[in-house]
């Protein structure tokens, strides 16, 4: 059933091309069809907005049974990002089905940047930021859009 | 009418009267008799509304104003005339219609009040009734606003929403209208209904449980045990009597009574020869399921919001849960039933199970309990049955929209109806759809309860005519003969039910019960000698009276009903309706292949579905818990799916068989590449057994069943290779293995040949690897053979000499782990692939360390491996090195134990600071055997040096 991977991933892949989600792009690597090179662009009243956001999306050998790695490779202040790009998100990790896809995860992200969730953190500092000084923290956070998610592009 | 309710159903605002009649113009009237209705719609309306805000006065004004309001079209008064022409006929006809302008009529019956205040002229019954209904229709959810009623007057449903209404303010029934074509039907219906003062519904709660209850006969089967057919203490002492005669004769109780009756055999059959019968019955009710996969084998409709259980078969939610109801009470009632009871032993095992087992009713799968009101409809089936057969769904609705409905009205104490309004109101729904055989049960039941009104018959009768295969329509014959006493058609009626359907036990006792009743009646006839004959004329004249309508009735009817019958045999599917895309695997994104149906109604391959059960036991779609269902073991194909896949969907069935044949070809794979289990130390001839819960390695497990190679490679790891296994391992073939309820394995294996790993890669998860295979070398020269066997026989003797010494506790555990009775004898012919095999147990059951054993695995020389041995041997029998035997024996006896732990407990070691996931593949409930090992470590340690 080593058929069963490449057909989903396949037609997944298809599927993104063919319908993608607004505001985010998923192109799969020319060599390697389970890596993606993911854009997600800030969602509009979020502190993202207006920038766009490079993300790597890799396909571990057990996909869809274990889910996807997704990292973050624009810097991002957001307190469930922490600074390698990782990103705490519970379908990512025991959270996962195998029935959830590639166009999930990715707007379960961009959901993510809209809804930050300084309770569940990955990055203490910022949450903290987050909690004691929300404005401050959306005020940092729109700087940090400005200087790495803007200009990088 | 209806043209006007629809607006305040779909429009919940409590202010929406106007916008109601507005539209109303708008919109065309069916008849005027119809449109007649209209200012009591209103008036009815107001007055519901007037029940919350108690004060009499404030209501008056309201509504007038209301009132007012709405008189602005000119069709009102259109309506108004309509009306008084109507008024006028029923005001003639009923003279003495209650007239509700006195108080305690405003009290008792709220939804007139307001009626007689608008219209100063007397009401009579036509005119209520009509109300009613039309409260009941317009009632807006202000009602539903309205949170606890001021008093205990029942409150009037809101269509769309589920509502509190009351029998006595406590019962608390849904109704809930989900078929548009219900409102339209009533409204028709409504121009119809009639009041009858002098008429009176004696069972109307009888009547409602039976409405709530009867889907299918296995509810109604409680009805008549123990309402009719309960014999009398007279005839029960009797039959008793009677039955120990023929008992004594070992015979058949009923069997003297019936030697006249060519119906002989066939009861024999019943009663006797039950596992043929079963047979019988699985093949007809498989046959029927090829052609009719659509239909619910209990109502022998078209499923309705279907359920699938764990074998396979579906039904209407409904009627398994009615079905399972009935189960229960007509076990209970069986188990009460102290005259069964003590008969039990002489049942045969056919109702025995029935009593006791929960078997599918389509295919006689044994269900481990009765939960099955815990299953969630189908969803897949569900979207596919709605879009098939639209039609079908549409009429099945309707038909739970008019039980309800008349559940409704019981409730509500609404029964100022003649149930031939009812009966009036399901004609118009069987014209509508004449091939739904369920609104016929229904008519038969509403006129069996007006008193066993001979019509009903008919009602039956064409119902059986228009499906033949339906025993239910001859069980409900049954019920009416019982009624009016002719046992024999009830006789003949329960026999062709039964042949319908053999697996119907109970209704043999019941058929049981009524053949005593002949019998008994009939010994009394010849007693009596007239009562026999008085009987007859009485049956004769009513079958035929009931033919002669039924002739009459159904002459229209026939033709159609013929063509449905020769129609629905087979199915009809319009595969363009549904794409192939949409009966796609939501895991594998492929057309979905050998189905099946979790409890929380989702459908995937099976092959998928048991992938990812591996990782976490909850659906992937809902994340319902499905620990039970893998604790089960026993999903079956989702026969619906299969069929519908395999019968219309041919080229992408063929493309997608083709695909599984090509997948388990791939995974057969070339005979050199086999999947690893990093794990422990397996020999040739070494029995290993396995303790599987790794997610991979239970798929590799599967995979190795499935594609029937039962075969699969196995390394211990290490770090010095790139792919972090040894390089050398051994095969290792599957002799038994039993899943545990949460889906780990235990495997019982057995090592065969060795390989070694030339490339290595990983497929979903764990890793293949091609190899090639370890053979010893074949000796040519005389001389080398010559000194080889004598190096073996002396090694064997030595290794005899040594296992000698050996107390017999060890030796003992090594023949139970060997399954031997003695240290094998050399093999003739020691010149095979793998040498002989006492020395790969010897092997086994020395006292060295797996890493040692392993270095034996690699040699291609079986001299080589005899020295090595001999050696150790050496070491061991020598006296003055090594004097007592007890450690030797403790850590032998370690390796006795459990081959397969010792190997992975080394491993661990050495994986302990790298990667623990891997090496996790086994473990081991034998705890004790870490405080040995720590020795064996040592001793062999030392023998390693020695040699």
């Amino acid at each position: 059933m080593s058929n069963l991977l490449p057909t989903r991933i396949l037609k997944e892949t298809q599927r993104l091309m063919q319908e993608p989600v607004p505001g985010i792009s998923a192109i799969p690597d020319e060599s390697n069809a389970k890596y993606f090179h993911v854009i997600i662009l800030g969602p509009s009243e979020s502190p993202y907005e207006g920038g766009s956001f490079k993300l790597e999306l890799y396909l571990p050998d057990e996909y869809p049974m274990a889910p996807p790695k997704v990292r973050f490779m624009t810097k991002i202040y957001h307190p469930n990002i922490d600074k390698l790009g990782r990103i705490c998100l519970d379908i990512l990790k025991d959270k996962w089905s195998p029935a959830l896809q590639i166009r999930t995860v990715l707007l379960s992200i961009q959901a993510l940047l809209s809804a930050p969730n300084p309770d569940d953190p990955l990055d203490n500092q910022v949450a903290n930021q987050w909690k004691i000084n929300e404005s401050e923290a959306i005020k940092t956070a729109k700087e940090w859009t400005k200087k790495y998610a803007v200009d990088s592009n | 009418m209806e043209r006007k309710d629809q607006p305040n159903r779909q429009n919940i605002d409590t202010n929406s009267l106007t916008v109601s009649n507005v539209e109303s113009s708008s919109r065309p009237c069916s008849s005027s008799s119809n449109r007649g209705y209209g200012p009591y719609r209103e008036v009815d309306t107001e007055s519901i509304m007037s029940k919350k805000t108690t004060t009499t006065a404030d209501n008056q004004d309201s509504d007038i104003e209301n009132y007012d309001a709405d008189e602005n079209a000119d069709d009102l008064i259109s309506d108004f005339e309509d009306f008084e022409d109507i008024y006028t006929q029923n005001s003639d006809e009923s003279s003495n219609g209650s007239v509700s302008d006195d108080d305690s009529a405003n009290a008792m019956n709220p939804q007139v009040t307001l009626i007689a205040d608008s219209e100063p002229t007397n009401q009579n019954s036509y005119t209520r009734l009509s109300q009613s209904f039309r409260s009941y229709l317009n009632a807006s959810n202000s009602y539903q606003v309205q949170s606890t009623p001021e008093s205990n007057e029942p409150l009037l449903p809101t269509f769309g929403t589920e509502i509190s209404l009351t029998e006595n303010s406590k019962a608390k029934p849904k109704f809930e209208a989900k078929c548009p074509l219900f409102y339209k039907l009533l409204d028709e219906a409504n121009a119809f209904f009639s009041w009858d003062e002098s008429y009176d519904l004696k069972s109307t709660s009888k009547l409602r449980n039976l409405f709530m209850n009867f889907e299918n006969y296995y509810a109604t089967l409680l009805i008549p045990i123990s309402d009719n057919f309960k014999l009398d203490s007279e005839i029960k002492t009797k039959f008793c009597c009677k039955r120990m005669r023929h008992s004594s004769n070992g015979e058949i109780r009923h069997e003297s009574a019936f030697d006249e009756e060519e119906d002989q055999d066939l009861i024999r059959s019943f009663f006797s020869a039950d596992s043929s019968t079963d047979n019988e019955s699985n093949l007809s009710q498989s046959s029927m399921a090829r052609d009719e996969f659509h239909l619910c084998s209990l109502c022998c409709h078209c499923l309705y919001e279907p359920v699938t259980l764990i074998c396979g078969c579906s039904f209407c939610k409904n009627c398994l849960n009615e079905y399972n109801v009935a189960l229960e009470k007509t076990k209970a009632e069986l188990n009460a039933d102290s005259e069964l009871q003590s008969n039990k032993r002489k049942l045969d095992n056919g109702l025995k199970d029935s009593i006791e087992l929960y078997k599918c009713y389509n295919c006689s799968f044994v269900h481990e309990n009765n939960s099955t009101q815990f299953l969630r409809p189908n969803v897949l089936l569900s979207k596919l049955v709605d879009k098939f057969w639209s039609k079908n769904v549409e009429s099945r609705k309707l038909r739970n929209d008019l039980r309800n409905y008349v559940c409704f009205i019981i409730d509500n104490d609404l029964d100022n109806f003649k149930l031939s309004a009812l009966e009036r109101l399901f004609l118009k729904a069987y014209e509508l759809d004449p091939s739904n055989h369920l609104l016929l049960a229904d008519l038969f039941l509403l006129n069996y309860f007006d008193n066993c009104n001979p019509n009903c018959l008919k009602y039956a009768q064409i119902a059986s005519e228009l499906k033949p295969n339906w025993p239910f329509a001859f069980f409900l014959k049954s019920i009416y003969y019982l009624s009016v006493g002719n046992l024999n058609a009830v006789k003949e009626n329960l026999i062709t039910c039964l042949k319908l359907d053999p697996k119907l036990k109970i209704l043999k006792i019941k058929l049981q019960q009524v053949l005593f009743k002949i019998d008994m009646s009939k010994a009394e006839s010849n007693d009596s000698g007239i009562a026999h004959s008085q009987s007859h004329p009485n049956d004769d004249f009513s079958f035929s009276f009931v033919l002669s309508k039924f002739e009459q009735k159904s002459s229209d009817n026939n033709q159609q009903s013929v063509l449905n019958y020769d129609t629905s045999k087979y199915v009809v599917v319009n595969s363009h309706l549904v794409k192939p895309g949409e009966l796609e695997c939501s895991l594998c994104y492929r057309l979905l292949y050998k189905p099946v149906t979790t409890p929380c109604g989702h459908s995937f391959c099976c092959s998928c579905l048991e992938r990812s059960l591996d990782h976490q036991d909850s659906c992937p779609l809902c994340k319902y818990s499905l620990a039970d269902y893998l604790a089960e073991r026993r999903s079956n194909v989702t026969q619906f799916l299969d069929k519908l896949i395999q019968n219309f969907y041919i080229s992408e069935y063929e493309e997608r068989t083709k695909q599984y044949y090509e997948d388990i070809k791939e995974l057969i794979g070339d005979e050199n590449e086999i999947p690893i289990f990093v794990c422990t130390l397996a020999m040739p001839n070494i029995p290993c057994p396995l303790h599987i819960f790794e997610p991979r390695y239970r798929l590799m497990l599967r995979r190795a069943i499935e594609t029937g190679s039962n075969q699969f490679g196995m390394c211990m790891f290490t770090e010095k290779t790139p792919y972090q296994y040894t390089e050398y391992g051994c095969m290792l073939e599957i002799k038994s293995s039993q899943f545990t309820s949460d889906g780990r394995a235990v495997v019982s294996s057995y090592g065969g040949r060795r390989f070694k790993v030339l490339k290595s890669s990983t497929k979903d998860g764990y890793s293949v690897a091609k190899v090639e295979w370890v053979k010893d070398i074949k000796l040519t020269s005389e001389t080398e053979m010559t000194e080889l066997n004598h190096i073996h026989d002396d090694v064997y003797r030595m290794a005899r000499a040594w296992f000698n010494l050996l107390p017999q506790i060890q030796k003992n555990r090594i023949f139970d782990m060997f399954n031997i009775s003695a240290l094998p004898e050399p093999e003739a012919d020691i010149y095979t692939d793998n040498g002989p095999a006492w020395h790969w147990i010897l092997l086994n059951i020395l006292p060295i360390d797996s890493n040692f054993q392993y270095k034996f695995l690699t040699k291609t020389s079986l001299k080589e491996r005899l020295l090595m041995i001999k050696k150790i041997l050496w070491f061991l029998l020598a006296p003055s090195r090594h004097p007592k035997p007890n450690p030797m024996n403790s850590s032998s006896n370690s390796l006795t134990q459990n081959p397969s732990h010792s190997g992975s407990e080394n491993a661990n070691d050495l994986a302990a600071n790298s990667d623990s996931n891997s090496n996790y593949g086994t473990e081991n409930s034998e705890s004790s055997t870490n405080s040995v090992s720590g020795f064996q470590n040592g001793n062999n340690n030392r023998i390693t040096q020695n040699i």
